[in-house]
């Protein structure tokens, strides 16, 4: 019998609902804007609305909850905000999505600031009681979606510029607490030219936090069938992988297999639709012997963030009671 | 579609516009109104057919040879269809970017059409003008990409059902008398992989209709659907040339570029007015690899995220600076 499947967040999660309750982040932003609210007086409200979120995916039922990357204006400038020679400029499409997110211009040598992501990622690990996943853009992504007008750094140099910087923070992040870390790379299956730099940048994750949290590689917004064999040479412990454009990923995992533990992103979190039993069970029947027997979870195919609120709760709500009757069955 | 086969002669650099123009005060107020019940639906729609006229009189006045309704009375150029459809419903809010949220709709049940959406508006312009008024309509890709789907099993079964349909309100308007027709298509340009959908779903709308069928597309990888695109059965792409600094003739200098282009000469996301020397060098440029006879000038996108006085003064410096090419040109 196969080990037990759980249910993981996979990383964002919409900020703005229907009711007042959950419209008073967006009125929180409007009133920071024009100056009737202080920053402190935002962040109470910020903060609430990450509690809210992170109690909505327990009442999911999820195992694994995240922020819902409630504080992040989008996965690339929240990531770069603030760091020594780079700004944040204008608006660009992410992905084939219909979301925009603000493009960083390198413009010198760049570097992280002090207490970066510190206090949010101790607020989510200090208000919930499951399993909490920091969620971290990862260096092949960031710097290929920046535009880099400083002359010092060619090619490669950029990537691996952030992947410096980037590991000098984690540490510190890692020793709040949290269980598990999920480095996002879509941009991968656009371009394997840094795969060596990614390979290098988790490497130095897994030798030295291997021991205090679990490493993920995320996969997502593109066709993985292409870049499978590479990710399954990746220095993680699990691999996140987005099903919903390739109709060949479920044969090819079935025909090679996989070394790593999976993140199996079946249900779709860029459509409303809601997946059932019959969805799902036939893939997990057939992927899961291939799998090693422990570790293994079901998510969405990204993060959740392109539904409305109440159809990404019905998401995470089926993904919880999908998993739960798996393991029952099993 | 040849146009004088359709009775309309038009000058050297026939000048357009993509769409959209900014509302006035009066439209946002008005549609506050309706929406809080202090008004009724009919003097809602008074409100717009002001604005329509004005807008009008704007285009006759400085010289505009293609005119546009500057659709007064949409508001997102997918929700608007989408809303008046059977076989949608409307969804909830999705964040577009920062603090900005659209509806995104959701496909629920078979699409049809059951009445013209746009041919009132469209009769109401033609009655204004001795121009020519383009017909305009969101084309089913990008109405399909923009939209959850709940109902069809692939994409592709989507988007050949909204052709359909939106073949329907092409028969519309050209039965009422319009004989320039455009039809956008801007997430084309995302998904490369699927440019044979949205030729495939283009030619299920226009096949054998008797009209001069225009495209707009925007914002994407034009580099990686390039020169495929072309098989895109209209006579005319709508390009935005401007944002990228014409940097699209590098693709029409490997291969020439076949069709009509309206090329887009002023950026829509800028306050800033381009000098008459910017407009005549963007120009001049594209007109080294597009021959004369095949090139319309436009904005690069709709004009409706400017000011009403950025959008008039945009247009104003296009019309100038064609009427003084033409002298040169002809």
């Amino acid at each position: 019998m196969s080990e037990k499947l759980y249910a993981a967040s996979h990383s964002h999660y919409p900020r703005i609902g229907e009711s007042d309750a959950h419209l008073r982040l967006r009125r929180a932003y409007h009133q920071k804007d024009k100056g009737k609210i202080t920053d402190q007086e935002f962040l109470n409200i910020e903060d609430s609305y990450v509690q809210d979120i992170i109690l909505e995916q327990e009442s999911a039922g999820l195992d694994v909850v995240t922020d819902g990357l409630i504080r992040w204006r989008d996965s690339i400038s929240h990531v770069l905000q603030n760091w020594k020679g780079v700004h944040i400029n204008g608006l660009l499409r992410f992905f084939d999505t219909n979301f925009y997110f603000r493009q960083p211009i390198v413009v010198d040598d760049v570097k992280i600031q002090d207490g970066w992501l510190q206090r949010e990622v101790q607020y989510l690990v200090s208000h919930t009681s499951k399993r909490a996943k920091f969620v971290l853009t990862g260096p092949v992504t960031l710097a290929s979606l920046s535009k880099i007008q400083a002359s010092q750094y060619k090619d490669g140099d950029f990537c691996e510029e952030i992947a410096r910087n980037l590991l000098s923070r984690i540490d510190s992040l890692l020793s709040l607490g949290v269980s598990q870390i999920q480095i996002d790379e879509p941009y991968i299956v656009k371009d394997q030219s840094l795969l060596p730099v990614l390979k290098g940048f988790l490497g130095d994750i897994r030798k030295s936090y291997h021991d205090r949290a679990h490493v993920i590689l995320s996969v997502h917004t593109g066709d993985i069938a292409s870049v499978y064999s590479d990710l399954q040479d990746m220095p993680v412990d699990s691999l996140l992988l987005d099903f919903t454009y390739s109709a060949k990923l479920p044969e090819i995992i079935e025909r090679d297999g996989s070394a790593k533990s999976l993140g199996l992103g079946l249900l779709d979190g860029r459509n409303t639709k809601l997946e059932n039993k019959e969805d799902i069970f036939p893939i997990l029947e057939k992927l899961l012997p291939r799998l090693p027997s422990r570790g293994n979870f079901l998510s969405t195919s990204t993060g959740l963030e392109y539904l409305p609120r109440d159809r990404a709760y019905n998401k995470i709500e089926r993904l919880a009671s999908l998993v739960a009757e798996w393991n029952n069955e099993s | 579609m040849n146009l004088e086969s359709l009775g309309i002669k038009l000058p050297l650099f026939p000048v357009s516009s993509v769409g959209s123009f900014p509302k006035p005060l009066s439209i946002k107020k008005a549609r506050a109104q309706f929406c809080s019940g202090e008004i009724s639906e009919n003097e809602l729609f008074e409100v717009e057919k002001e604005a329509t006229r004005k807008w009008i009189e704007f285009q006759n006045d400085i010289g505009i040879d293609v005119v546009v309704d500057g659709e007064m009375y949409r508001g997102d150029m997918v929700a608007y269809f989408a809303e008046r459809l059977p076989g949608f419903e409307v969804g909830g809010f999705v964040r577009s970017y920062g603090n900005r949220y659209y509806r995104k709709p959701i496909v629920t049940g078979k699409v049809s059409w059951e009445k013209p959406l746009t041919v009132s508006w469209w009769e109401y312009a033609q009655s204004l003008t001795k121009k020519p008024v383009k017909g305009m309509l969101t084309g089913p890709y990008t109405i399909m990409d923009w939209s959850f789907n709940e109902y069809y099993n692939s994409r592709r079964d989507t988007a050949l059902a909204l052709a359909q349909v939106v073949r329907r309100e092409v028969e519309a308007l050209i039965a009422a008398g319009a004989r320039i027709i455009q039809i956008d298509e801007p997430a084309c340009s995302v998904r490369t992989d699927e440019l044979s959908l949205v030729v495939e779903a283009m030619d299920a709308v226009t096949r054998d209709l008797s009209a001069y069928f225009l495209t707009h597309i925007c914002y994407g990888d034009f580099e990686k659907i390039y020169p495929g695109m072309l098989d895109i059965p209209v006579d005319n792409f709508d390009l935005e040339m401007s944002n990228s600094d014409n940097s699209l003739l590098t693709c029409f200098k490997k291969q020439p570029f076949t069709k009509d282009l309206s090329a887009g000469v002023v950026d829509v996301h800028t306050h800033r007015i381009e000098s008459h020397e910017e407009v005549v060098k963007r120009i001049r440029e594209i007109a080294e690899f597009v021959p004369l006879k095949q090139l319309w000038i436009d904005p690069d996108c709709g004009l409706k995220t400017r000011s009403v006085k950025e959008a008039k003064q945009k247009l104003r410096t296009i019309v100038d600076t064609v009427k003084e090419l033409r002298k040169e040109f002809h």
